[in-house]
This record gives structure tokens, C-alpha cells and sequence, in this order.
């Protein structure tokens, strides 16, 4: 797994965001459980109350719902609603960056289109 | 909970106990070999029968063991949440009960060596003369000087680490004061050493009585852990 | 039951010297907090009248609503664990945990094992011939395997080298999540506690500086990048911990709860803002004059 917690961000929100990625990338199922915040805890080295907060940040967005006294599991179309909410974020986060440092390398749109075309294959 | 031997005191007492008899356990035999090897070779000159030996070696034992459970005792168990009150209570009643059982061994040997010996060194006006055959007297008489030997040596010990030089300096002199008056209630010489013992010139050089004694040793007794109840009471442990 | 902390207008005077003075605070609920402070700030202080090794020459304290000193109940349920000279200490590894186990009453021997094993301790050896890190280790195993309600630790990892530290962190937090319990954490590796803490108290010249959620201690600070002249006018009036520039570029680092739409006004102006890590916001906020060069 990758080296956690020291990009800066709150931590709870990165807990979140790997819980987000093993969702994305199939590691964790829909309707499957979900680790508790005890052993994210451990394994990441970080206060239970933390991961708690990362988690319930996904509770609140309904990609994780809680059985009580059992533990946390993915939601029904989890999947499909982090995609849809990544989608509206990655403009932002990664096509606003990129024209950005392209513009300051003079990089004419074309060449960025066949750039894009030539990675995809 | 906080009765005088609640639970802890009870294990503390335990610990002490045990400690201080496996030292004794451990002195003894040499103590007791030395005797008859003296016994067995005129050219040591000794004046002291079993008893009167026994007690001025286990006076000095008792002191020196006193200074050295002071300074490290009470900042083992506060550490391990034990309170002063516990700790103190917990160390005196584990230490008297360990004197009381040697002062019994001491009574029985004593009376060994007297049935295979002989009072031999009856010149000497020790305590065994003084209360020759008053096994129950000598008992007392030696349970109560150990107990305030050893109380000393706490005084000493935490005068030293805890109020620095100068007051442990006074707590030497309180002590040789206090041990001065514990001696002569018993009519025993006290050896000190550089002559400090001129010190206590000035007391009437008369026959005391056993009450008397037993009386004034219960006193200073009572006095030294007075004192030393007040040291520790809210006596603070450095990190 | 969970654990309260309450220190009440408390002050400590040692001769002539005021270690502290009028600290008040409340630690409610099993958490793990961070106390920091700079070199004789007077962290080890506050936390030996916590562990009741002295009183407060001022105010008070109590934990769970009783005032500790002297008070079997709440001193068997403190533990306070520091890096104390142990050269003398002629009692062997097991003897020590033995005699832990006698006073502390939620001691777990099956547990304090399991640890001296992931720590490589020897049991028969004296303490006095161990290293200096592997008797930190056995401090540490008690401070653990006791259990009790009140857990500190003071710097406790001296002498432990990087992967050691790494299993008593590990250690810390998975006793934790299992057995919630108060536990205090007074380091000067700040960057190795931090995600391990929720709430942080800053003690600087014996006073307290802050005592805050460490979420909302780290969102007060922003550090801030741009033209110099444009950082200069629009960073005017606040807070500024430290300032760098570098050609015409500065740097600037702020602290406090910025006003709605400020943040914004610094993104419109093209700047480039990011967070302050939990360390840096200690040093710039515990530096006097005259420390630095």
C-alpha cells in the first residue's frame, strides 16, 4: 500500500480518499466490509478518532453504511457515485494543472491532443 | 480502604519483609560462624558473649539497611501509584516483623550457645548481664533498638536526599542525640566513634530500671517516626 | 468510565523559580494528547503533579473528580513513564514487571509478554546492564501492560532507535483503539506523534499557550506564496508567523482563523496556499527573540 499521511492534507481526508481508491479500484467490493477504524488505526499508525472521522466522511456521502454492531460496509453503487464525484473534481485537480504547466512550457494544443492520443494507447 | 493495613500496605509489608529477611538470611551464618570460630581460637581476644555481640552488629545492620531502603524505596513504589502513607506504613510494619523474628532467632541461639559454652564471658557488663536469664527483656530490649536504628537510618537517608548537606548533617547529630538516650536506657557503653559519645557525659551515670527503659526507647520511637511520617507525608519525587 | 482531567488556576514554584503558572485546562474523554513545549518549559512538571510525584503550590487538580495526591484510588490508575536513570537499578527485567503487577490493578501479564517479546527484551538480565534504549523499552511495557486509566509518557522513547520507536507507536495506538484510556504524550519528536494525537497543549515559560483539537490547531495555520508586494498588502494585519522571500517571490505564514472569503481573495490573487505541518507551527510558535543565530 502507499505511504500514508504526510501530504499535508487533514489526515481524516486522506483516509477517506484511500478508502475512495480501494473502491475505485475494485480492492474493496460493493456490499463487502470495509476494515474498522481500529485496524485503520493500527495499520496506518494514526488516532482511532481520525479514522473514525475519515470513514464517517464516506458515511455521510453514502459511498459506507454502518450495521450496527457488525461494521462498515460499501454501499450499493458506490462505485458509480465516486465516479460521478471524481468526474466533477478532475477538471480541477488534474486538466486545469496540466493546461496551466503546459502554458509555461508553450506547448501548442495540438501537440497536448496528440500527447493525450499517444498515452492512451 | 484507608484503614491503617488496608491491601497494599499489606503487600508492601510483604516486600519488605521478605527483603530484609533474605539479606538477614544471608548474614547470619557467617555472623554465626565467626562466633564459633572465635570460639576455637584463644588468641582472639573477645569480651562479648552471643547476645551482646549479636546486637551491636545488628544495630549497625539495621542503620546502614535503613539509609539505603530510604533512598531508594519510596520513589519505587510512588512511581508505582503506591501512596507515601501506604509505602511508610507498609516498609515499618514489614521491617518490625522482620526484627521480631530475628530477634527471636537471636533469643534461641543465645540460649544455644549458653548450654554448650557457659556464660564465659559473663566479665562483660553487657545487656545479657544486666538482664541475665530474662529472655522476654532481651527480646524487647533488642527488637526496640533494631526498630529505632533503622528508623535513624530513614532519618538520615532522607534528610540527606531530600533537604540536601546541611540538614543532613543535623539529622547526624539529632541521631547520635537519639541514639545516645536509647543506649543509656538500656545502661549499654555506646562505642561511637572520635569520642562523640563524650557527648552524652552529662546524663546521671545510675541503674535504670526496665520500665524506665522500655518507656523512654518507646518515646523516642514514637518521636522518630513522628518526624519521619511528617518528611514524607507530602514529600515530592523527582522525574 | 471514561477519563477527566481538570487543572484548576495551578501554579508551581520551586525555591525562587515559578515553573508554572496559572495553567487551567480540562482533558475530557479517552483521548491521546500531545503536551509540547520547548526545553524546560515545564512539561515534566505538569505532569509530575498529574502523577502526583509532588502538589501544586497554587490551585488544584483533579482527575475523575478527586484531588490525586496521596489518594489510593487515583494513583494506582496513573502511570506516569519517563527516561529515568536506571544505572543503579540491580533488579532484573522480569523482577521489575513482577513488581509492576503487584500495585498496578489492571496489569495484564499476557499482554506485558507479549511485549517484552516484541521488544527483545531479556527477562533475566538487570536492568542496569541493558542499553539505554531496550530500558526505555521496558518502561515502556509497563506504562502498557499496566492498563491504568491515566497513561503518560514523557520522552519515554530515549535511547530507542527508529525501528523500536516505530513498534512502540504501533504498540501505543493498537492498545488504545482495543482499551481507550487517557494518554498523554509529551515528545519533542513532534512529526512522530502527530497523526497520533487529538488534541495538543503547547506549554511555553510555564504557561499554557493553547490547548486545542489538533484539526482545528492545524487549519489556524496557512502558508501563504506570491509576489512580495501583493502578499505584503493583502497579509496586512494578520498574524505572521514567519516571513521569507526569495527574489521577488515571499513566503509568508500565517496564524489564526482567517475571516470568510479571505481565503478565496488569496486564491483570486493566483497565490499558493498550503497547510503548516503540526511541527512548524510549533517552532514559529514557541520562538522568542534572540533564539535565532
Amino acid at each position: 500500500m502507499r505511504e500514508p499521511m504526510n501530504d499535508g492534507r487533514p489526515i481524516f481526508v486522506q483516509i477517506a480518499e484511500h478508502i475512495e481508491n480501494e473502491i475505485l479500484e475494485g480492492s474493496l467490493e460493493e456490499l463487502g466490509q470495509v476494515p474498522s477504524t481500529n485496524q485503520f488505526a493500527t495499520f496506518y499508525k494514526i488516532n482511532p478518532a481520525t479514522a473514525a472521522k475519515g470513514v464517517n466522511l464516506l458515511v455521510n456521502e453514502g459511498i459506507l453504511y454502518k450495521k450496527r454492531g457488525i461494521g462498515m460496509f460499501v454501499a450499493e453503487h458506490a462505485r458509480e457515485k465516486l465516479i460521478e464525484k471524481r468526474k466533477k473534481t478532475f477538471f480541477n485537480d488534474y486538466v486545469a494543472a496540466m493546461l496551466h504547466e503546459a502554458e509555461k512550457l508553450q506547448i501548442e494544443k495540438e501537440t497536448l491532443i496528440q500527447m493525450i492520443e499517444d498515452g492512451q494507447k | 480502604m484507608s484503614g491503617f493495613m488496608n491491601h497494599v500496605t499489606r503487600k508492601v509489608a510483604v516486600d519488605i519483609f521478605w527483603r530484609l529477611s533474605t539479606w538477614m538470611a544471608w548474614c547470619l551464618p557467617f555472623y554465626i560462624g565467626f562466633f564459633i570460630i572465635e570460639h576455637f581460637v584463644p588468641q582472639i581476644q573477645i569480651d562479648l558473649n552471643f547476645f551482646d555481640g549479636t546486637i551491636q552488629s545488628a544495630k549497625v545492620y539495621m542503620l546502614v539497611v535503613g539509609i539505603i531502603l530510604a533512598l531508594s524505596v519510596p520513589g519505587a513504589y510512588i512511581r508505582n501509584g503506591v501512596t507515601r502513607k501506604n509505602m511508610f506504613n507498609g516498609v515499618f510494619i514489614g521491617m518490625s516483623c522482620t526484627v521480631g523474628v530475628l530477634s527471636l532467632v537471636v533469643q534461641i541461639l543465645y540460649g544455644l550457645s549458653l548450654w554448650i559454652f557457659g556464660n564465659e564471658f559473663g566479665q562483660s557488663n553487657g545487656l545479657s548481664q544486666i538482664y541475665h536469664n530474662q529472655f522476654l527483656s532481651l527480646f524487647l530490649i533488642f527488637f526496640l533498638l533494631c526498630v529505632i536504628y533503622f528508623a535513624i537510618g530513614w532519618l538520615i537517608g532522607l534528610a540527606f536526599s531530600r533537604y540536601g548537606f546541611l540538614s543532613g548533617m543535623f539529622s547526624i547529630a539529632l541521631s547520635i542525640v537519639l541514639v545516645g538516650l536509647s543506649e543509656y536506657f538500656w545502661n549499654s557503653y555506646m562505642k561511637l566513634p572520635w569520642r562523640l559519645d563524650l557527648l552524652m557525659s552529662w546524663l546521671p551515670d545510675t541503674q535504670i530500671l526496665f520500665v524506665t527503659g522500655f518507656v523512654g526507647s518507646a518515646v523516642i520511637l514514637a518521636l522518630l517516626i513522628a518526624l519521619l511520617h511528617m518528611m514524607i507525608r507530602r514529600m515530592p519525587i523527582k522525574p | 468510565m471514561t477519563t477527566e482531567i481538570k487543572a484548576d488556576h495551578v501554579s508551581l514554584r520551586l525555591g525562587n523559580h515559578n515553573v508554572l503558572s496559572d495553567i487551567s485546562f480540562q482533558l475530557k474523554g479517552d483521548k491521546i494528547y500531545g503536551l509540547l513545549g520547548r526545553n524546560g518549559a515545564g512539561k515534566t512538571s505538569l505532569l509530575s503533579l498529574l502523577a502526583s510525584f509532588r502538589e501544586p503550590t497554587e490551585g488544584t487538580i483533579r482527575i475523575n473528580d478527586e484531588m490525586p495526591f496521596e489518594n489510593d484510588r487515583v494513583m494506582n490508575q496513573v502511570n506516569f513513564v519517563y527516561a529515568k536513570d536506571q544505572s543503579n537499578e540491580t533488579e532484573t527485567v522480569k523482577g521489575m514487571l513482577e513488581f509492576a503487577e503487584r500495585y498496578r490493578p489492571n496489569w495484564n501479564a499476557e499482554y506485558a509478554l507479549k511485549l517484552v517479546k516484541r521488544f527483545k527484551l531479556p527477562l533475566d538480565q538487570k536492568v542496569d546492564a541493558l542499553s539505554k534504549g531496550k530500558q526505555s523499552a521496558l518502561d515502556v511495557v509497563i506504562g502498557l501492560a499496566s492498563r491504568t486509566s491515566v497513561t503518560i509518557f514523557d520522552e519515554a522513547y530515549l535511547g530507542m532507535d527508529a525501528p523500536a520507536r516505530s513498534v512502540f507507536y504501533e504498540e501505543l495506538i493498537k492498545d488504545y483503539a482495543e482499551h481507550p484510556r487517557c494518554m498523554i504524550l509529551s515528545t519533542h519528536l513532534i512529526s512522530e506523534v502527530a497523526s497520533l494525537i487529538e488534541e495538543v497543549m503547547i506549554i511555553d515559560c510555564g504557561k499554557l499557550l493553547l490547548h486545542e483539537s489538533v484539526d482545528t490547531f492545524m487549519s489556524h495555520g496557512l502558508s501563504v506564496t506570491g509576489p512580495a508586494e501583493k502578499v505584503d498588502q493583502l497579509t496586512s494585519g494578520l498574524h505572521l508567523l514567519k516571513q521569507q522571500q526569495l527574489g521577488r517571490t515571499k513566503s509568508v505564514m500565517i496564524y489564526g482563523q482567517l475571516e470568510s472569503g479571505r481565503r478565496a481573495e488569496f486564491e483570486s490573487a493566483g497565490f499558493e496556499l498550503g497547510p503548516i505541518g503540526l511541527q512548524e507551527l510549533f517552532i514559529y510558535l514557541t520562538e522568542h527573540e534572540g533564539d535565532e543565530e
